[in-house]
């Protein structure tokens, strides 16, 4: 296999520059910097608005500048962390912590090329890992049968639900409501028609564009618009000058990044865990390891450089899973395998071989968008800056416009507007008592695999369920997926026995 | 301060209705199978009773803590929807350009302190902007603005 990966990378590169691909990256990673950069519309959001945009295209394009949206806005995000101390994207909340404090003592054009710098050593390295590893792991999944991906995909599930905000019971009532919603449609071995109640319109089931739209579009906008914040740019002009670190900037910077590449490019990997998660982690774990943890908060670079290499990191690494077992394990990562469903490619260990071009294509693309965001993200940061000063409610109408335009121009349906509405106020109204809607789009995207493995399984073992105990690797994972499920339901009682405590002992005083 | 989680209470309650609803009709409209050969209606059902058994428990939950129930912003609520609304009900008969101005200019109107000006500018640029993206750059075959008959 290795023998291989010279012509493989070869092949990758013909295919990542090609124009029209290159083209469609550079389009991509400039909306996501775009994007990141600007406060209130997250990664996801963006992804979400755009998506139906690239479906117009031609599928390697299309993942390419949705892939690029996607990491571009990683690179983005931490701008406005360090010039507004409003995270541009919830992955780089973190970086407000230091980023701010190295801002106000006017030192943002260091903190802006260190998080570049940063973002392109995790990056980077999280995408030689995808290349080592995906070969390998798609050649073992090779082997895997309906029980093993009926395993691995509840996994998924449960440890979504787990790693969600709010509570485990929440996250699981979430991960069910998205399998439930995914089985409206018609049923791929009866043909008969589940929750269509006589529609048309539902026959092939809710449009993952539509669901997506609402969830992440609609809602973060009803989430957010018409509320103001008075934000300030602490600095207006970046010169080149200024983004020079001293000495002793690099000295801190090199084993931070390091260690948060390490940290991001594992968590990147597993199930429902994502950049977010990879930056506070890299942060908490800076803060442990270093002698001086007080100047931490006051303008550190190990607190800007460990969590931006961190979740860039995360960010690459979190297409291995995607596309070598074709189990995403974000939302994210769930829209672009969507979209690669949707352009009738199957993600999953048979892609590698049958689709060279594409994957090798793919992860090629990620180089050259990751020098693309370096240019991008230092020499023209001054473009970047200039748009924190667009105001939010100019935003959220556009927001709200592509969004309704986008799903429209899929198949002309006025229905899946109807159902962006639907998503979008109900998505916004779950969010409001404390539910993730993270774990239901999991669900709905991942809800008919799930089925349709276990109903396979089923037919294979003639209804007997031993044999997700009988296979070795099945076993194994089902068993982690009950103690993952143990450990969420214990730590739900502990917390009510804990507020049940308080209560009576409030009432007694 | 309120001595149950009215928030959860309510959350949980709408879910053990939807579960149960979705369980007890796949129950009744969909052929169950046997477990060897699974009916189309076998998985709906068992979600849907998951669904409702986690209803209960956040519900339970709900009356041992204290909390309080989230405040709406009736106002970007309906300005919003109002947005979306507008445009799956223009779009088709009165074609892309009047379905964006409304669906823009409706939701702008979320914020209170927006100009009403900008606002109508905002709608105008985004309708023919919005148009020549998806018409011309994406070759998606839309119609600017039609008339019905």
């Amino acid at each position: 296999m290795s023998g291989d990966l010279f012509g493989n990378i070869l092949l990758g590169l013909q295919t990542a520059l090609m124009p029209v691909n290159l083209w469609y990256c550079f389009i991509g990673v400039s909306l996501g910097t775009l994007i990141g950069v600007v406060p209130g519309i997250g990664a996801l959001t963006a992804i979400a608005m755009l998506f139906p945009i690239t479906l117009h295209l031609e599928p390697t394009a299309a993942i390419i500048m949705l892939a690029g949206i996607f990491y571009g806005a990683g690179y983005g995000g931490s701008t406005a962390s360090i010039l507004l101390n409003v995270p541009g994207t919830p992955s780089s909340a973190i970086v407000c912590l230091d980023g701010y404090p190295l801002a106000r003592k006017g030192r943002a054009g260091v903190a802006l090329a260190l998080t570049a710098l940063a973002s392109f050593i995790g990056g980077s390295i999280g995408i030689v890992l995808m290349m080592a590893f995906s070969p390998l792991l798609a050649g073992i999944a090779l082997s895997f049968g309906p029980p093993e991906y009926f395993a691995l995909m509840t996994l998924g599930l449960v440890a979504a639900a787990m790693i969600s905000d709010g509570s485990a019971v929440k996250g699981l009532a979430m991960v069910a409501l998205g399998v439930l919603v995914g089985t409206a449609g018609t049923d791929v071995y009866t043909g008969v028609q589940r929750f269509t109640f006589g529609t048309l319109s539902l026959y092939q089931g809710f449009s993952l564009v539509a669901v997506t739209m609402g969830l992440f579009g609609i809602a973060e906008v009803l989430a957010t618009a018409g509320r103001r914040e008075q934000t300030h740019v602490t600095q207006n002009k970046i010169t080149f000058r200024s983004m020079i670190p001293t000495r002793e900037d690099v000295g801190r910077f090199w084993p931070a990044a390091l260690r948060g590449t390490g940290i991001g490019s594992l968590i990147g990997t597993l199930p429902g865990a994502g950049g977010t998660i990879a930056s506070f982690m890299a942060y908490s774990i800076e803060k442990r390891v270093t002698r001086t943890p007080e100047r931490f908060g006051k303008g550190a670079i190990e607190g800007i450089s460990a969590p931006e290499a961190a979740n860039n990191a995360a960010d690459q690494t979190a297409f291995i899973p995607t596309l070598t077992l074709g189990i995403p394990g974000t939302p994210t990562m769930a829209l672009i395998m969507g979209a690669l469903l949707i352009h009738g490619i199957q993600p999953g260990p048979l892609m590698i071989t049958e689709r060279p071009d594409l994957f090798w294509g793919l992860v090629m693309s990620f180089w050259v968008g990751n020098v693309l965001l370096l240019v991008l993200n230092l020499p023209l940061i001054g473009i970047w800056v200039r748009l924190l000063t667009v105001p939010y409610h100019l935003m959220f109408p556009i927001i709200v416009a592509l969004v309704c335009l986008g799903v429209y121009s899929i198949d002309r349906s006025s229905f899946d507007v109807w159902m962006v509405f639907l998503f979008g106020l109900g998505g916004y109204l779950l969010r409001l008592f404390g539910f993730s809607v993270v774990p239901l789009l999991l669900g709905f995207v991942l809800g008919p695999l799930v089925e349709e493995n276990f109903r396979r399984t089923m037919i294979i073992a003639r209804g007997d369920p031993s044999i997700f105990i009988d296979r070795p690797i099945s076993a194994a994972i089902l068993a982690l997926t009950t103690l993952l499920l143990l450990l969420g339901f214990a730590a739900g009682l502990r917390a009510m026995t804990r507020a049940r405590r308080l209560r009576t002992s409030s009432q007694t005083e | 301060m309120p001595q149950h989680d009215h928030a959860d209470i309510l959350a949980g309650l709408f879910l053990v209705a939807l579960g149960a609803g979705a369980g007890i009709w796949s129950l009744v409209h969909y052929d169950m199978g046997t477990v060897r050969m699974m009916g189309p209606g076998m998985v709906p059902a068992v979600i849907g009773f998951i669904i409702a058994g986690l209803g209960v428990l956040i519900t339970g939950g709900g009356f041992l803590r204290a909390g309080a129930l989230p405040r709406l912003p009736w106002r970007a609520i309906f300005y919003v929807s109002l947005g979306v609304i507008a445009f799956a009900a223009t779009a088709r008969p009165f074609g892309i350009g009047p379905a964006v101005l409304l669906s823009t200019f409706l939701s702008s109107r979320a914020d209170r302190e927006a100009s009403v000006v900008h606002a109508l500018l905002l709608s105008v640029v985004l309708a023919l902007a919005g148009f020549a993206l998806f018409r011309y750059a994406l070759g998606v075959p839309m119609q600017f603005i039609r008339v019905p008959l």
